[in-house]
């Protein structure tokens, strides 16, 4: 923070670049509206009046392209998988991922299944778990005010982390 | 419910039907049933359709054979509007040769179930236009519900998910009709993508015809659902509903559950309306294990049905709004629908998985003092439906969008087996709770909303009037709540209900919801299978769609109120 300071004669802040970035992204997280099942159900109800996620600066997005966190909100079979993967690509970083529910945690009810993805973390580097079969609404603007402040702190997402263990042979998924 | 003398006379109407056999032996309850072979069926439905008025298909499934005779059983029911009987017909097909005749000539919404079945239990389907896998992969090895498909434990493993992500997995639009003779091929009862696709654009024009991918991620797909549209500029020439994004298993892993434990299951494939699958699939067990609900536990089922098709509808409501660019009612039917979700939460414990019916009634009686708030809070909602329409009835702008888009007519309603709002709005006068009242609904006197031309504003204008009368619903059985048991004492944890059938239907928000079930006498079922009210609505867009422009399809699809866990369950 000492790096922050503004300047007595010409009243302008100054501060580094990457500081700058991180502050206004972490008070602007736009999500990719991606729900599969009923967890999308109560993420439609953290957008709506109750909860408002809007006062934070989170913003649901329609496109991948545009949005900065992925919301996985429901189970994920071998069907969707592929497509689910290709959304991810189209994000660009840094990029962060939550896994909303039991099944895109583990599969939840459905792991025995023969066409259920154990957890959406077999496919993407995940941020943030949230369990509950649906999560309660507060529990996902939880992990959304969590991913905000890793954001602001400068912390290296999942993705981030997993892009540089991979160049350096380490990591595969 | 049918009284013993009722289903003499019912048994009758198959009375002079060549190749029916076995009739009402089939230990399908009070359902009048028969038994038919492969090489008849054609002529008993076409005369069950054509000469006795069964108009409706309502099931079309097939569940596996017992292991001494090795095979599939497929499974009919066909329901005669006029007097609301249902029969149901059954044609027992040996392992060697599993092909039956298409039905699709009868009832072009066949289609799509029949595809499933081919699907889950890789029967063939003789002359089928388009037979092909409609919920799993395309390169999906095996036919999962048959019971030789053992589900390893732990479920998908590491090689089969780098399978999974090496392709897409599906085909594409072409119509590849699997082992048919093409002259014995029934005609698609709608265009054809492929088709469309294969034929030059508009010489005039210069045009050229393309393949547009709506879905499987698309903010107004209401989930998990894919449509592929042969487009020539703004006009859809043919479209095509892909869906088996959101398939769990649900059926299969009802087969490994206790019948409670199953609610839990169900709960999650209509995830909207919980409480109307739990209450068909527990109708089921209790007939077949001969349980009694007590009048308490019936008028509390009727209650929390009409509520959560309040919460159903609201949501609906909300989409309906967002599709057609109008953000603001959103805000405010959210705004009802956490009302009644705390009053859910106060009562069963759960936000949208309740759980709360079981074998012979309910879990708990409502909280002390929970219905004079519920009841007060229902007295207000009237006036929030109200504002609700003053913000879309009379918008130019939604009313542009809407009115006259997406006309269905009466003949396409029974011929798809559309049911619920869609089909009231059309004008069909149907609804399971005045027609063949369950839980507590003979005491009631439901009114019906109808619509006029059966256009995306005619279904709109029927689900604001089904809130109002689920609103009047609710608080009539709040008044009326009889004293007494809310379960019937020592009813067991696992039932074991006798060797038998039972199909059971509701009226849940998108129409008639059924569950049928078979038991072997052992606490699982043998077979569970939901008859989806949305799958069949869904698919009727193949036929409204084609002539419509790229906007209306937006307007077309949300009036459906489309929700993917039922349909890929």
């Amino acid at each position: 923070m000492s790096k922050v300071r503004v300047d007595e004669e010409t009243k302008v802040l100054i501060a580094p670049l990457q500081f700058l970035m991180n502050w206004a992204r972490g008070h602007s997280m736009w999500p990719l509206t991606f729900g599969t099942a009923c967890c999308a159900i109560e993420m439609m109800t953290v957008g709506s009046a109750r909860y408002d996620t809007e006062r934070y600066g989170i913003f649901f997005r329609n496109s991948p392209r545009q949005a900065d966190c992925m919301i996985v909100a429901g189970t994920i079979n071998l069907k969707m998988a592929p497509r689910i993967e290709l959304l991810y690509e189209q994000m660009s970083l840094p990029k962060y991922v939550i896994a909303m529910g039991s099944c895109a945690v583990s599969a939840g009810p459905f792991a025995d299944g023969y066409n259920v993805v154990q957890g959406v973390d077999q496919i993407l580097p995940v941020d943030i778990y949230v369990p509950g079969c649906p999560p309660r609404p507060e529990a996902l603007m939880n992990a959304l005010l969590m991913v905000m402040e890793r954001n602001s702190a400068g912390i290296p997402s999942a993705a981030e982390v997993f892009a540089a263990e991979q160049r350096a042979g380490k990591a595969a998924l | 419910m049918t009284t013993r003398s009722a289903i003499a006379v019912d048994t009758r109407t198959f009375e002079g039907i060549s190749g029916v056999f076995e009739v009402g032996v089939l230990g399908m309850g009070d359902l009048p049933s028969a038994h038919t072979m492969p090489r008849h069926l054609i002529d008993v439905l076409t005369a069950l359709k054509q000469e006795r008025g069964f108009t409706h298909l309502s099931l079309l499934t097939a569940a596996e054979r017992p292991a001494e005779t090795p095979g599939v059983k497929m499974v009919y029911a066909v329901t005669r509007r006029t007097d609301h009987t249902t029969l149901m017909l059954s044609v027992d097909l040996p392992e060697e040769s599993l092909r039956v005749p298409t039905i699709v000539a009868l009832w072009p919404g066949a289609l799509p179930l029949e595809r499933e079945v081919y699907d889950l239990f890789g029967v063939v389907f003789e002359g089928s236009p388009n037979l092909r896998r409609i919920v799993l992969r395309d390169d999906f090895a095996g036919h999962p519900l048959r019971k030789g498909f053992v589900m390893t434990p732990g479920g998908v493993d590491a090689e089969d998910l780098a399978w999974a992500l090496a392709s897409h997995g599906d085909d594409g639009p072409a119509p590849q009709p699997e082992n048919s003779d093409p002259k014995r091929t029934v005609p698609l009862p709608y265009p054809s993508v492929a088709e469309q696709l294969a034929r030059p654009g508009d010489p005039i024009l210069h045009s050229q015809r393309q393949l547009l991918h709506m879905g499987p991620q698309h903010p107004s797909m209401h989930g998990v659902l894919h449509l592929w549209l042969a487009l020539e500029g703004e006009m859809v020439l043919a479209s095509e509903v892909t869906h088996g994004y959101l398939h769990r298993c649900i059926e299969k892993l009802a087969e490994t559950r206790s019948y409670r434990a199953c609610t839990a299951l169900v709960d999650r494939a209509d995830y909207v309306s919980g409480f109307h699958t739990e209450l068909a699939l527990l109708m089921g067990a209790e007939e077949l294990a001969q349980i009694e609900v007590p009048p308490k536990a019936q008028y509390l089922r009727v209650l929390m049905s009409e509520l959560v098709r309040l919460t159903s509808h609201t949501t609906w409501f909300a989409a309906c709004g967002i599709d057609v660019g109008a953000f603001t009612p959103m805000l405010f039917s959210f705004r009802d629908r956490e009302a009644i979700l705390d009053f859910f939460e106060e009562i069963t414990g759960g936000r949208m998985m309740f759980n709360y019916f079981r074998p012979g009634g309910v879990k708990d009686d409502l909280p002390a003092g929970c219905a004079d708030r519920l009841h007060a809070y229902l007295k207000t909602l009237s006036a929030s439906i109200d504002g609700y329409e003053a913000l879309l009835t009379t918008n130019e702008i939604f009313r542009n969008r809407t009115c006259g888009i997406g006309v269905i007519s009466p003949q396409t309603i029974l011929d798809f087996g559309v049911t619920g709002p869609m089909a009231r709005a059309s004008g069909v006068d149907i609804d399971l709770r005045r027609d063949e009242p369950y839980a507590a609904y003979a005491d009631f006197d439901v009114h019906v909303p109808l619509g006029e031309i059966g256009d995306s504003f005619d279904r709109y204008a029927v689900r604001i009037a089904e809130m109002r009368e689920s609103a009047r619903l609710a608080m009539l059985a709040l008044e009326g709540m009889p004293e007494g048991d809310f379960v019937t004492p020592g009813v067991p944890r696992a039932i074991k209900p006798p060797a038998g059938c039972a199909y059971r239907r509701v009226e849940s928000p998108r129409g008639e919801l059924g569950v049928y079930l078979e038991s072997d006498g052992t606490a699982q079922p043998w077979r569970m299978k939901i008859r989806s009210p949305a799958f069949s609505n869904l698919h009727v867009t193949n036929a409204v769609l084609p002539g419509r422009r790229i906007s209306d399809i937006i307007a077309i699809v949300s009036s459906v109120d489309v929700v993917m866990g039922e349909i890929d369950r």
